[in-house]
């Protein structure tokens, strides 16, 4: 038989886990593999593949236009956010699909699993349930940065980008894209038990969307609905975005001073993460304890 | 023989709810497996033989009584009990069908706390032994089932752990390759690997000790 010459390694005594890793060489090693794993499954689907690329360009394209319309409008704009539309528009795009892949991606990445039955398979290797779920999201997430650093940089070739990256500006998306992964992976631990019909989600980015000062300023709304608005992760990182461009007359100032958002920002990032993994931990243990891991 | 079981299973019942229904999917099992052997749980379709499994592969917590892997209790001690066993549980649907076969143990071999630069030699050692070298660079999707389920053991060998629970694992094979299968599973049952493993197959079945027969 061919495996002769391989018997010396067979058997537990023999074990390539002579030496088992501590947990965090583990959890490096896991995610990469995790991130292998998306980026081979992505390329694999070529169609998929050109088609993004092919988005990408269309992207730059209508933005570029977009931006010449809107310097010719006035010179409004540069003065006020400190940097070109066409730049304001791919930040935004770019931030805007990081923190809703925080926001959705271990919520799919557990439904994935789930649909193509390699969830069980996945939950008896070695790393805790909670840290495979969000190793799995994470390589979504990845993705999703290659994607967006792909349009940034071409956008810097082809058009030219003229943003000024502050702190603020910089600690305001990290925070933002923190938070949704806290609350994606609150919203992974309810698909665990649930399967379909997940509501954490769906409300978050509901309600960032309809009152997080996103399409237009918080003050704009009822006074009732400003106090909710101001509970919103969105409301106080688009507040810190838009003042570290230099454009905090145009925020409506209505979440408060940049400090004030930014403490805010990281307090709600530490507590998102809490809850995040705490409720993906509960999941995975209901959907053990009712036996319901392999369904879908 | 010294240590405690590798499996040791006790009054192990589980329910399940459909409903205001309860179904009883297993009843007080008991059995014990030690190092070195390799068991059968046998028995009619709907016995409770993959809930049996699922719970010694912490996938399902018996609604009472009590399963241990090593004297490790597979509900409380369930990290430690992950670390010791390599599982197939059904070879169809279990693998990422846009990679590569070989990508698929990689993946796996990753998550068991392989190093990276041992892992080809894993992978290539595991299939050479049972008969898949020509099909590692294959899509998964690609696959006859009979090549799937030689890539699931292939799998749940990765690292060779110390216990295998194996639901089926010879389903869908041919004569050459179970007999395949077979020499690979007796050679680290030699080696003091204890396997559990759930089957039809009276060919099987009549060479595992001890073999535990579910009844409805």
């Amino acid at each position: 038989m061919r495996a002769a010459g391989a018997r010396g390694a067979i058997g537990p005594s023999a074990s390539a886990l002579d030496r088992p890793p501590g947990s965090l060489a583990l959890g490096c090693r896991a995610a990469a593999a995790f991130v292998r794993r998306e980026f081979a499954t992505y390329v694999s689907y070529r169609t998929k593949l050109v088609l993004g690329l092919v988005s990408l360009v269309f992207s730059l394209v209508v933005f570029s236009f977009v931006g010449r319309v809107v310097a010719t409008a006035g010179p409004g704009f540069v003065e006020r956010y400190g940097m070109s539309y066409t730049s304001y528009a791919l930040v935004g795009i770019f931030v805007h699909s990081l923190a809703s892949s925080g926001l959705n991606a271990f919520r799919s990445a557990v439904r994935r699993e789930q649909l193509q039955g390699t969830l069980e398979v996945l939950l008896t290797t070695r790393l805790p349930s909670p840290a495979l779920v969000a190793l799995a999201g994470a390589g979504e997430l990845s993705i999703t940065l290659a994607g967006g650093a792909a349009l940034m940089l071409g956008a810097a070739a082809l058009v030219g980008l003229d943003v000024p990256l502050s702190p603020a500006l910089v600690s305001a998306f990290l925070l933002y894209t923190v938070i949704m992964c806290g609350v994606g992976l609150a919203s992974a631990g309810v698909v665990m038990v649930v399967k379909e019909g997940e509501p954490i989600s769906w409300a978050v980015g509901g309600l960032a969307g309809l009152l997080g000062g996103v399409y237009f300023p918080v003050d704009m709304l009822p006074g009732w609905l400003q106090s909710g608005a101001r509970a919103l992760p969105t409301t106080h990182a688009l507040a810190l975005a838009r003042y570290g461009t230099g454009a905090q007359a145009a925020s409506g100032a209505a979440a408060g001073t940049s400090a004030g958002s930014l403490g805010f920002l990281v307090a709600a990032a530490l507590a998102s993460l809490a809850v995040g993994f705490a409720v993906l931990e509960w999941g995975c243990r209901l959907a053990r304890s009712s036996g319901t891991l392999s369904h879908y | 023989m010294t240590g405690p079981a590798a499996v040791a299973l006790e009054r192990v019942s589980r329910t399940f709810a459909y409903g205001r229904r309860e179904v009883c999917a297993l009843d007080s099992l008991c059995g014990r497996v030690q190092r070195g052997q390799i068991a059968a749980l046998v028995g009619a379709n709907g016995t409770g033989k993959t809930t049996a499994l699922r719970v010694v592969a912490t996938l399902v917590r018996p609604s009472s009584g009590r399963a241990l892997v090593f004297g490790r209790d597979v509900v409380t001690e369930a990290a430690f009990v992950r670390r010791a066993i390599g599982v197939s549980l059904g070879a169809g649907r279990s693998f990422y069908w846009r990679l590569s076969a070989f990508h698929n143990l990689a993946f796996h071999a990753c998550l068991r706390g392989l190093r990276r630069r041992r892992i080809p030699g894993e992978i290539l050692r595991l299939a050479a032994e049972l008969d898949i070298e020509r099909y590692l660079a294959r899509p998964a999707r690609g696959l006859s089932r009979g090549t799937l389920a030689r890539l699931s053991l292939a799998r749940a060998c990765l690292g060779e752990p110390e216990l295998l629970v194996l639901d089926e694992p010879f389903a869908s094979v041919d004569g050459r390759a179970r007999e395949l299968l077979w020499a690979a599973l007796e050679r680290r049952a030699q080696a003091g690997t204890a396997v559990l493993l759930a089957t039809h197959d009276h060919w099987v079945a009549d060479r595992c000790a001890p073999v535990v027969e579910l009844g409805p």
